[in-house]
C-alpha cells in the first residue's frame, strides 16, 4: 500500500465535507420546524457515535478498520464483518451518486440522461482516488473555505425575508418522532464518519486525531444547523413540500434587482462539497476491498467498484420518492449497525478481553 | 524516412486538444435568440363550472422594442412589442404546451412577472393553478398575482406610457402602490404561505382598466379575499381604504397619504405615512380570543389646507387625534369586512397557535366562527414628526 500523510487539519476538513455534503438529504422532513432541536439532538448521539468510533481507532494506532475487525473478531468472521461493510460504502456511493445525478438533473441540466450526470461525477471522483488520498485532503483545503463562504455569504442576503414567528411554538413535537428524527439525522448526517477509519492511519500527528475529528463534525452540523434555521425562519410552513427546501430559499433572493437568481453559485458549492464527500467514501471502498483481499495495489479495484456503484444506484431507486421515503424510514436502520453497534461490540470485546487478561494474572 | 517517435504525454496532450474541438459547448444550451421569454401569463375558465382552462401567455418579441437597434420608432398596433397567446386546455400544462405550437422559440418562463387570474377562474378556486407555478423549475416565486374582473388577455393587451410590456407594466404597478397603500402586494411565495396556513384566508391584488382619453388603462387597487378550505375561493373584496385598513394591522404600510377634514373647518389636511410598526397581543378568554392590536404609526404633515397654525401644542394634539381617528375607521372598516365574510386575513389563528397552541386545538375547528365574533381592542398611537419646509400655511388667518 502506498505511503501517504494527511494532517489533522485536513482530516477535520474532509470531515466538514462529510457531515455538510449532506445537505440534499430530506433533513426537514419529520420534524419541521422543530428540525433545529432535531440537529442538536443528533449533534449529542452522533458525538456517541464518533466517540465509540475514535476509541476504537485510537486503541490500535496504525491500524484501518479491516486489520482491527481482524484482530478482534479473527480470521474468518472478521471477512464477514470487512465485506458487510464494502457493500455498507457501496450502498452509501449508490445513495451519494443517486441523490446527486437527481439533484442535477431537476434542476440544472434538465435534457441530460440522469446516468450520464451520475457516471462523469463518478469518474471524476475516481480520479481523485486515483490519485490517492493526498490529492483529495489537499483539495479539501482550498474548496471547504470557499464553500463556506458563498453559502453563508449567499444566506446573508435573504435576511430581509426572516420572519422569526416561524419558529413559535417550540417542541410541539410528539416525543416519536422526536426520536425518530433524531436518530436518522445522526445517522445520515454524523455516522458517515465511520469511513474515516480507513483513513485515520495515514495522519501524521495521532494525538490531535479525536478533536480533528470532533471539530470537523461539530463544524459540519453548525452548517446543517444555520442552513435548518434559515429554512425554517423563511420558508415556514411551505417547506414541506420542497424537494430542496435550501435551494428554494435561495431561488427567493432578490436584493434590489441585483442580487437574484444566486442559486447557480450554491449548486457549484454543493457540487464540490458533495464531489468531496463522494471521493472520501469512494476511496474507504476501493481500500477496504483491497485489504480484504490483501492487494498491494489497490488501484485495479477503483473501476470496476465505481461502475457497480453507478449501476446499484438505478437499480436501488427510480425516482426521489423512492429514496426519500427509505432516507427517511429505512436508512437509519440499515446504517446504524454499522456506524455504532458494531465499533460498540468490538469495544465490549477488547475490553472482555482484556479484564479477562487481567483476572489469569492475578 | 521520418520516423516520428510520440511519447505517452504528447499522444495525451494531442488526444486532448482534439477533445476540445468536439466537447465545447453545452447539451442543451439555449441562446438568448431561441428562447420565447414569457413575462405575463393569465388564466380563465368560460364559466366558473367548467372544466377547461383558458390560458394567456405574453411572449416579448426583442426586435420590435424600441431600445433595440432597427426597431420601428414608433409603437403602434401593428408593431408592439410582445404577443399573446391564447390556448384552451384541461389542464395549465397541458395549454402551455398547446402554445408551443404558435411560438417557433421554446418558451422560457424564469422571466415570469405577474399572474393574472380571471373572475371565474378566482371564483372556482385557485389551488389547482398554483401546482404548475410552484411545480416548475424555470418558474420563481416572486411573480405577482393579480384577480381581474375582465378577461385577462384584455388586461394583458392594455398599453401603458411608461412601459411597453403590458405584464412588465403590471409588476411595476403592484410595486408603486406599496406607496400609497391602497393595494396589497402579494407574490407566489406569500400566496402559497397563505395558503398552505392552517387559518389565514390568502389574499391578492385586484386589476381593473381605466378609461384614460381614447385608452383604457391598468389599475391596481384594493384586496382580493379568497376561503379557506380544499378550494381557495373569490368570496370577497376590499376596497382601497379598507386594504389600507387591513395593510395596517399586518404592518405592511410603507407609505401613503391619509386626508381628513380639520374640524370645525370643512378644510384638509393630508398626512404622510413614514412607518407603521404593529403589535398584536392575544388574551385567552373563556368566551373567546381578545386581541389587543396596537399600532405605532409615525406620519410628517404632508399638505393642509386648513389656513391655521398647526405647530402650536394644543394643534398638533387635536391633528394627533384626527389622524389616529382617521386610521381607526379604516382599519374598523376592513374588520367588518373580514368578520363578514368570516375569513381570518390578518393571520390571527396562527398567533394563537404560536402563543398557545393548547387553546388552539380546542378552537380550530370553528375558528371562522370566533374570528366573526371576537373582539379586538385597538390602540393607535400616533406621532407627527415632519413638518417640511414650511410652519405653518403662508396665509394664515
Amino acid at each position: 500500500m502506498e505511503q501517504v500523510k494527511i494532517s489533522p487539519f485536513q482530516l477535520g476538513l474532509l470531515v466538514i465535507s462529510i457531515v455538510a455534503g449532506s445537505n440534499l438529504a430530506p433533513i426537514e422532513v419529520l420534524a419541521k420546524r422543530d428540525t433545529w432541536i432535531c440537529i442538536i439532538m443528533a449533534m449529542i448521539l452522533g458525538s456517541i457515535f464518533i466517540w465509540a468510533q475514535t476509541t476504537l481507532a485510537t486503541k490500535y494506532t496504525g491500524k484501518n478498520l479491516v486489520q482491527i475487525n481482524e484482530l478482534i473478531y479473527g480470521k474468518k468472521i472478521g471477512i464477514v464483518i470487512n465485506l458487510f461493510y464494502s457493500w455498507y460504502f457501496m450502498q452509501l456511493i449508490a445513495l451519494q451518486i443517486f441523490d446527486f445525478s437527481e439533484f442535477y438533473k431537476n434542476l440544472m441540466l434538465r435534457e441530460t440522461p440522469q446516468p450520464v450526470i451520475a457516471i462523469v461525477f463518478l469518474l471524476l471522483c475516481g480520479w481523485a482516488v486515483w490519485k490517492g488520498m493526498e490529492v483529495i485532503a489537499r483539495c479539501s483545503e482550498i474548496v471547504i473555505p470557499i464553500i463556506i463562504l458563498a453559502v453563508i455569504g449567499t444566506l446573508f442576503l435573504i435576511i430581509p425575508n426572516f420572519k422569526f414567528t416561524n419558529f413559535l411554538p417550540y417542541l410541539q413535537i410528539t416525543t416519536t418522532d422526536l426520536i425518530r428524527s433524531s436518530s436518522s439525522l445522526t445517522a445520515i448526517l454524523f455516522g458517515e464518519i465511520i469511513c474515516f477509519l480507513m483513513i485515520i492511519p495515514m495522519i501524521n500527528n495521532h494525538t490531535k486525531l479525536r478533536s480533528a475529528i470532533f471539530i470537523g463534525m461539530y463544524l459540519g452540523g453548525a452548517l446543517i444547523l444555520l442552513g435548518s434555521v434559515y429554512v425554517i425562519a423563511v420558508l415556514g410552513n411551505t417547506m414541506e413540500i420542497s424537494s430542496y427546501p435550501l435551494l428554494q430559499l435561495v431561488r427567493l433572493i432578490d436584493l434590489g434587482e441585483f442580487f437574484s437568481r444566486m442559486e447557480v453559485l450554491v449548486t457549484a458549492s454543493f457540487f464540490w462539497i458533495i464531489f468531496l464527500k463522494i471521493a472520501v467514501i469512494y476511496y474507504a471502498m476501493v481500500l477496504n476491498t483491497a485489504e480484504i483481499f490483501k492487494l498491494k495495489n489497490m488501484k485495479p479495484l477503483i473501476f470496476p467498484l465505481g461502475v457497480l456503484g453507478v449501476n446499484l444506484a438505478f437499480i436501488l431507486f427510480d425516482n426521489s420518492g423512492d429514496h426519500y421515503s427509505f432516507i427517511v424510514n429505512g436508512y437509519p436502520q440499515m446504517a446504524i449497525p454499522y456506524q455504532f453497534v458494531i465499533p460498540l461490540i468490538s469495544l465490549l470485546v477488547i475490553w472482555i478481553r482484556k479484564s479477562l487478561a487481567t483476572k489469569k494474572e492475578i | 524516412m521520418v520516423i516520428l517517435v510520440v511519447r505517452f504525454y504528447q499522444l495525451l496532450f494531442i488526444l486532448l486538444l482534439l477533445c476540445t474541438i468536439c466537447l465545447n459547448g453545452c447539451w442543451n444550451s439555449k441562446e438568448l435568440s431561441d428562447i420565447a421569454l414569457v413575462t405575463g401569463m393569465g388564466f380563465d375558465k368560460e364559466k366558473v363550472d367548467s372544466q377547461e382552462v383558458i390560458m394567456t401567455s405574453q411572449v416579448i418579441i426583442p426586435k420590435e422594442h424600441p431600445s433595440m437597434a432597427g426597431a420601428a420608432e414608433s409603437t403602434s398596433e401593428e408593431n408592439k412589442p410582445y404577443t399573446n397567446l391564447t390556448q384552451k386546455g384541461v389542464s395549465i400544462f397541458d395549454a402551455v404546451r398547446k402554445t408551443n405550437a404558435f411560438y417557433s422559440n421554446k418558451q422560457f418562463w424564469g422571466h415570469l412577472k405577474t399572474v393574472i387570474i380571471g373572475k371565474n377562474a378566482a371564483k372556482a378556486g385557485i389551488n389547482s393553478y398554483m401546482d404548475f407555478l410552484i411545480r416548475d423549475h424555470e418558474l420563481r416565486r416572486q411573480a405577482y398575482i393579480l384577480i381581474s374582473e375582465k378577461k385577462p388577455e384584455t388586461i394583458l393587451g392594455l398599453m401603458a406610457d411608461m412601459e411597453l410590456i403590458p405584464s412588465i407594466t403590471m409588476q411595476g404597478l403592484v410595486e408603486s402602490a406599496r406607496f400609497s397603500g391602497f393595494a396589497s402586494s402579494v407574490n407566489l411565495q406569500n400566496f402559497l404561505s397563505r395558503l398552505m396556513s392552517e387559518s389565514t384566508a390568502p389574499i391578492a391584488a385586484l386589476v381593473k382598466t381605466k378609461k384614460h382619453e381614447a385608452n383604457a388603462l391598468p389599475h391596481v387597487y384594493g384586496t382580493a379575499i379568497f376561503s379557506k378550505g380544499k378550494q381557495a375561493r373569490l368570496i370577497g373584496k376590499l376596497n382601497e381604504h379598507e386594504t389600507r385598513g387591513f395593510l395596517f394591522v399586518i404592518g405592511q404600510v410603507k407609505s401613503g397619504i391619509v386626508s381628513f377634514k380639520y374640524p370645525p373647518t370643512e378644510e384638509i389636511v393630508s398626512i404622510e405615512l413614514l412607518s407603521n410598526k404593529v403589535a398584536i397581543k392575544p388574551l385567552f378568554k373563556k368566551k373567546g380570543p381578545v386581541f389587543q392590536v396596537t399600532l405605532k404609526i409615525i406620519g410628517a404633515l404632508g399638505e393642509q389646507l386648513y389656513l391655521g397654525d398647526l405647530t402650536s401644542f394644543q394643534a398638533k394634539a387635536k391633528l394627533n387625534r384626527l389622524f389616529a381617528q382617521e386610521v381607526r375607521r379604516e382599519v374598523m372598516k376592513s374588520m367588518a369586512k373580514a368578520k363578514k365574510l368570516k375569513a381570518d386575513i390578518y393571520g390571527f389563528g396562527e398567533i394563537i397557535y404560536q402563543k398557545n397552541p393548547h387553546y388552539w386545538q380546542k378552537i380550530k375547528k370553528n375558528w371562522p366562527e370566533i374570528f366573526a365574533k371576537s373582539e379586538f381592542d385597538l390602540k393607535i398611537k400616533t406621532r407627527i414628526k415632519y413638518s417640511g419646509l414650511i410652519i405653518k400655511s403662508p396665509i394664515s388667518n
